[in-house]
C-alpha cells in the first residue's frame, strides 16, 4: 500500500477509542475521533477520511444517523460498523444506512486491519460470528421459507466458509470461484440480510395491527 | 361453576347492576303499592305490610352484603330467594285483584345469574319464581286467563336467559381481554428481560471486558496479566450462560473447551456455533475430541489463534477447528498413536468420524462430526 489509509473512530467509550489507537494506530493514519454523533457528522464532513470505524450504539442518534447522515453530505467515505450487538436488526439498521462492512468488536487485530482495507475499497466486510448469526437465522435453499430470506447453496457455502475463519481469498480458491465471486455473494447475503428484516418488521407491524 | 368467570373484574361492575336494579324493583314495588293497595278494598293490608316489611329487609340488606362482598355466598341468594318468593305469592294471599310484584323476581333472577354463572342455577331460579308466580295466580282472586299465565311464565323464562346470557357474554369478553392483557404483559416482561440482559452484556463487553482487554494487551505485570484473563474468562462464561439457549448443552461445553485450551496455550481460540443441542454423552464426547483438536493446533501450528466453527443439524453435529499455521503432508504422517486412540476413538465410538486436512504452509483443519442422539 503506498498511501496509508485515513482512519476516523467514533466511539462513546474513551478506551474503545485508545483500544483501537493502539491495535491499528501503526497501520493507519488516525484522523480524528468523537465520542457522539452530531461531533461525529460534523468532524468527518470536515476532514473527509478514507474509512469512519463506527460505534453501532452511540448517544445523539446511535450508530445509524451518522452513517446515515455521512453517506449523504460525504458519499466517498467508507463506513466499517464496530459493535458487541450481533442481532441481525442492528447489523442492517446500520448497514442499511449506509456502512459497508460489519464486524464485532471481539475481532482480532488482523481482521480489523484486513476489514479497513476491505471496506477502503467498498468490499463488504463481516465478521465470522455474523456469518453464523446470518445462518442460524435465515433458512437454506430457495423455495423454503420465505423467498427473501433464504440463502442460496452457494451463499450459504460461503458464509460457513467465512465462519469457519477463511479469508476471501482463501474460500475463492477452495470453492474455484475468484474473490470478486466471493465478495459478491457476500453482498447478497448483506442485501437479503437487509430485505428480510424489512419484511419481519412488515410482518411484524401487520400482526400488531400498527400499519 | 367457573370460578374464572367469578373472579374478573367484571364480577365487581355486574354487583353494582345487581343493587341497584334490587333498588329498583324496591321503588317500583312501593310505587304499586301505595297507587293500588289505597283503592283495592279486597287486599289484606296486614299482608300487604308484611310483603313490604319483607322486600325492605332484603334490598337493605343487598346494600350491606355487597358492601360485606357476601352478596354471592349461596347462603344469601337462597335467603334471598325465599324472601322473593314469599313476596310473589303475597299478593295472592293478601287477596289483591291486581298487585304484582314482578320487578322483584326479575331483581333476584340478575342477583342468580351474577352469582351462580351457569346453566343449572339459572334453571332452578327460573323454575322457583315461575312456581311462586303461578301459586300466587292460583290462590288469589286476580283473574287470570290461559293466556296471562302462559305470557308470565314466558317473562320469567325470557328474563332468566337474557339476563344470563348478557351476563355471561360480559364477563367472557373482559377474560378474553385479561387473558390478552396478561399475555401482553408477559411478552413484555420477557422482552424486556431479554433487553436487560442483552444490555448488561453490552456494559460488561464495553466497558469491563475492554479494560480487561487493554489490561491484558498493554501491562508488563505477568500477575496482572493473569489476573485480567481470567477475569476475562469468568464474564465471558458468565455472559454466555446468560445468553444460551441450553444451560448445559453442547455450546456451553464446546466454549468452555475453547477457554480451558486458550487458557492452558496462550492462543486465541474464536468459536462460532450455530444452533444449539443438548448435552449427552455423545456430545460429551465430541466436544472432548473437539479439545484434543484446539490443543493440537495450539501446541503443534504456531499460529496464533484457532477458529472453531459448529453447526448442530437435523441428522448431525459438525464442528471444524481450524489453524493458520504451519500444516503438515497428511500422506507423510503416521497418526500418532494418542490421535488415533483418543481423538478418532471417542468420535468414532458414536458413530461419527474425524476427517483431517492440510498442507505445508497452508495451515490444518480438523473436521468432527457426530450423528445427533434420538432425544
Amino acid at each position: 500500500m503506498s498511501q496509508r489509509l485515513r482512519v476516523f473512530l467514533v466511539d462513546d467509550h474513551e478506551l474503545a477509542r485508545a483500544g483501537a489507537r493502539a491495535m491499528i494506530g501503526d497501520e493507519f493514519d488516525i484522523v480524528g475521533e468523537a465520542d457522539d454523533a452530531d461531533a461525529a457528522i460534523e468532524l468527518i464532513g470536515e476532514r473527509l477520511p478514507d474509512v469512519v470505524l463506527l460505534d453501532v450504539h452511540l448517544p445523539g442518534g446511535g450508530g445509524r444517523r451518522v452513517a446515515a447522515e455521512v453517506s449523504k453530505v460525504a458519499p466517498e467515505v467508507k463506513i466499517l460498523a464496530l459493535s458487541v450487538s450481533d442481532n441481525p436488526a442492528d447489523v442492517a439498521a446500520v448497514l442499511a444506512a449506509g456502512a459497508t462492512g460489519y464486524l464485532l468488536k471481539a475481532a482480532p487485530r488482523q481482521r480489523l486491519i484486513d476489514g479497513i482495507r476491505h471496506t477502503a475499497e467498498g468490499r463488504p466486510f463481516f465478521s465470522p460470528a455474523l456469518a453464523g448469526y446470518i445462518l442460524e437465522e435465515m433458512p437454506e435453499s430457495e423455495g423454503i421459507g420465505d423467498d427473501v430470506r433464504s440463502l442460496t447453496p452457494r451463499e450459504s457455502e460461503v458464509l460457513r466458509h467465512i465462519a469457519r475463519g477463511y479469508t476471501y481469498r482463501e474460500i475463492g480458491e477452495n470453492l474455484y470461484i475468484s474473490v470478486k465471486t466471493v465478495e459478491h455473494h457476500v453482498s447478497s447475503v448483506l442485501a437479503k440480510l437487509n430485505l428480510s428484516n424489512r419484511t419481519q418488521l412488515a410482518r411484524f407491524a401487520h400482526e400488531h395491527r400498527l400499519d | 361453576m367457573n370460578r374464572e368467570l367469578v373472579s374478573t373484574p367484571a364480577h365487581a361492575t355486574l354487583q353494582r347492576i345487581v343493587v341497584w336494579f334490587r333498588l329498583l324493583a324496591y321503588a317500583w314495588m312501593m310505587a304499586l303499592v301505595s297507587a293500588t293497595v289505597l283503592d283495592d278494598p279486597g287486599a289484606s293490608r296486614l299482608w300487604v305490610a308484611a310483603a313490604v316489611g319483607v322486600a325492605t329487609a332484603l334490598t337493605a340488606s343487598t346494600f350491606v352484603m355487597g358492601h360485606l362482598r357476601l352478596l354471592d355466598s349461596w347462603w344469601w341468594v337462597v335467603v334471598d330467594g325465599l324472601g322473593t318468593v314469599f313476596i310473589l305469592i303475597s299478593p295472592g294471599i293478601s287477596g289483591s285483584s291486581d298487585l304484582f310484584y314482578g320487578g322483584f323476581g326479575l331483581s333476584w333472577l340478575l342477583l342468580v345469574v351474577w352469582a351462580f354463572p351457569a346453566v343449572l342455577p339459572t334453571a332452578v331460579a327460573i323454575a322457583a319464581v315461575i312456581t311462586a308466580q303461578l301459586i300466587g295466580n292460583a290462590i288469589g282472586v286476580r283473574r287470570t286467563s290461559m293466556t296471562n299465565t302462559v305470557g308470565d311464565v314466558a317473562v320469567w323464562v325470557v328474563s332468566g336467559i337474557v339476563y344470563g346470557w348478557a351476563f355471561w357474554a360480559i364477563r367472557a369478553t373482559d377474560v378474553e381481554r385479561r387473558r390478552a392483557e396478561d399475555a401482553l404483559a408477559q411478552e413484555r416482561v420477557e422482552r424486556s428481560l431479554a433487553e436487560a440482559r442483552a444490555t448488561i452484556a453490552d456494559d460488561i463487553h464495553d466497558s469491563v471486558l475492554q479494560t480487561l482487554a487493554h489490561i491484558r494487551a498493554h501491562s508488563t505485570d505477568p500477575a496482572a496479566v493473569g489476573a485480567a484473563t481470567a477475569q476475562d474468562r469468568e464474564l465471558r462464561r458468565y455472559l454466555e450462560r446468560l445468553s444460551a439457549a441450553h444451560p448445559d448443552g453442547f455450546e456451553i461445553l464446546l466454549r468452555g473447551a475453547a477457554w480451558e485450551v486458550e487458557d492452558r496455550h496462550g492462543v486465541t481460540i474464536e468459536v462460532v456455533a450455530v444452533r444449539d443441542c443438548p448435552g449427552g454423552p455423545a456430545v460429551e464426547a465430541l466436544v472432548g475430541a473437539v479439545r484434543e483438536a484446539m490443543t493440537n493446533a495450539a501446541k503443534h501450528s504456531g499460529a496464533s489463534s484457532v477458529s472453531v466453527y459448529s453447526e448442530v443439524e437435523d441428522e448431525a453435529i459438525k464442528v471444524y477447528v481450524r489453524d493458520t499455521g504451519s500444516g503438515f503432508d497428511p500422506e507423510a504422517l503416521t497418526p500418532g498413536r494418542g490421535m488415533r486412540h483418543s481423538m478418532h476413538g471417542r468420535v468414532e465410538r458414536h458413530g461419527g468420524a474425524v476427517t483431517v486436512s492440510s498442507a505445508p504452509g497452508r495451515g490444518t483443519e480438523v473436521l468432527l462430526s457426530i450423528p445427533r442422539e434420538p432425544s
